[in-house]
């Protein structure tokens, strides 16, 4: 060891009195360039990796699936319809309770007033894109237990475990479906204004859709408002916990706000235009 | 010869073109290309309902609610936070570094991986001050998490980083969060 020692000191004297290194005298690492020539006869000219015979040697490069003369596998079976209208179904990008803890507890979204997904989307940390057949979130019960929060949530799918994790907090969970167009501009409502459009109208669910949203088990927003504080019950009772009375809250108008099922923003009605450089709404006149 | 011919043909040409021309605009729409084009020209004013712009109107508060704010908002103090995220508390004074947290308050350990997730490394980015004091440190916390078996560390003095072998990210933020970082 005492040698290896001498020689470090040595070199470390040695770089004392060279010149400073710097990218002009550095020269890359022993082995880490390849040399791209390829000898030739004595100077390491032989098969060159290719191999001996056929179309190894010739490198004629086969078509991707072919097997040289069998059936291909590509072609092996005429039709699999498994992923049949794949592109067509509604995808719903998930969000787990725990995620919107922590973005309640970064201060990223504001639960004094309701959530929805301009307000999911305004966080900067999520997004929506309805082009790609995104049709809005869905709330997944990860981190479920340690959910306390307080709100009046909108989200377009959500599960019963989840919807009972909300509602023990004294909050507000509601399912409801936009259309492409509408989510396009809860997406970046900013961006929507500065085009200078009247708000159309939301469009109702499609058929295959209308099943879940006025479904009361799923809090769906065309469902029958007796049968779902009926169906609160029900679930508190199943879940074991005591419901809390948002009647009696303080906070009863924020939880108690929804959208008509025609409506795209809380509180703006289909026909305004909404000037955000003048602060001015357009609206007809009475 | 060969520039009537020429000419002839592009006379002919320009007269097919053209003719495809209008019989195309005649059997598509316009190309919308931005609503400024594809919208209708302006009518005579009686056609229009009549509207009035309303200044500082009561629903303006839910116009405020849809824009975003401009930077990412301060957290506040609170007496708890359930999602286990919590703010930082050291400024740093009471130990040789510091480790600072990104733009949007996290802890700054991350998990990189390559060859197919076969290779996996803890980075801890954003260390100021004594950074081989905190890989001591964090050396430590680690190979107390492989029961006393060494691990392999890589320290960048320059950018501030510290690249751990294996995947130690929950391990090393939470101890970086008891440290008040």
């Amino acid at each position: 060891m005492a040698h290896l020692r001498e020689t470090s000191d040595k070199a470390l004297k040695l770089l004392r009195t060279l010149p400073r290194v710097q990218i002009g005298n550095l020269r890359p690492n022993p082995n880490s360039k390849q040399n791209d020539k390829r000898g030739r006869a004595q100077h390491g000219g032989d098969k060159h990796g290719a191999g001996n015979k056929g179309s190894g040697q010739r490198q004629n490069f086969m078509r991707l699936g072919y097997e040289t003369g069998n059936q291909p596998f590509y072609l092996r079976f005429p039709y699999e319809p498994y992923y049949k209208g794949h592109h067509m179904k509604r995808q719903y990008p998930p969000i787990s309770l725990l995620q919107l803890q922590v973005l309640i507890d970064t201060n990223r979204i504001d639960i004094s007033q309701p959530v929805d997904i301009s307000t999911l989307c305004n966080s900067g940390l999520l997004k929506l894109k309805p082009a790609e057949m995104e049709y809005g979130f869905q709330l997944t019960d990860e981190g479920l237990d340690n959910f306390k929060a307080k709100i009046n949530i909108e989200v377009q799918h959500a599960n019963e475990a989840v919807i009972a994790a909300i509602e023990r907090n004294g909050g507000v969970i509601r399912t409801a479906y936009y259309d492409p167009r509408s989510l396009h501009m809860l997406a970046n409502a900013k961006k929507w204004f500065e085009k200078g459009v009247p708000i159309p109208y939301r469009m109702m669910p499609p058929q295959d859709a209308m099943d879940y949203y006025t479904d009361a088990k799923n809090r769906g927003y065309l469902a029958n408002p007796e049968e779902i504080s009926k169906d609160r019950l029900v679930l508190a009772q199943k879940y074991g916990y005591q419901l809390p009375r948002i009647e009696d809250d303080s906070a009863y108008e924020m939880l108690s706000a929804t959208k008509d099922p025609r409506q795209v923003f809380y509180g703006l009605e289909p026909g305004w235009l909404i000037n955000v450089v003048d602060k001015t709404i357009m609206r007809r006149k009475k | 010869m060969s520039a009537t011919t020429k000419l002839l043909l592009g006379s002919v040409l320009c007269h097919k073109l053209g003719k495809v021309r209008l019989t195309r605009s005649m059997h598509t729409h316009p190309a919308l290309l931005s609503s400024f084009r594809s919208s209708k020209e302006v009518q005579s004013l009686e056609q229009y309902l009549e509207v009035e712009p309303i200044e500082n109107a009561a629903a303006w508060k839910f116009v405020e609610r849809l824009l975003p704010p401009p930077t990412v908002p301060r957290p506040v103090a609170k007496a708890d936070y359930p999602s286990g995220w919590q703010p930082q508390k050291s400024d740093g004074s009471d130990s040789s570094y510091f480790v600072a947290r990104t733009k949007n308050h996290m802890v700054p350990v991350y998990l990189h991986t390559c060859f197919r997730g076969q290779r996996r490394i803890t980075v801890v980015r954003r260390v100021q001050g004594d950074i081989w004091a905190l890989e001591k440190d964090l050396r430590s916390v680690v190979e107390q998490a492989r029961n006393g078996k060494l691990c392999a560390s890589r320290v960048n003095e320059l950018s501030g980083q510290i690249h751990i072998h294996g995947d130690y990210v929950d391990i090393l933020r939470e101890h970086l969060k008891a440290k008040g970082f």
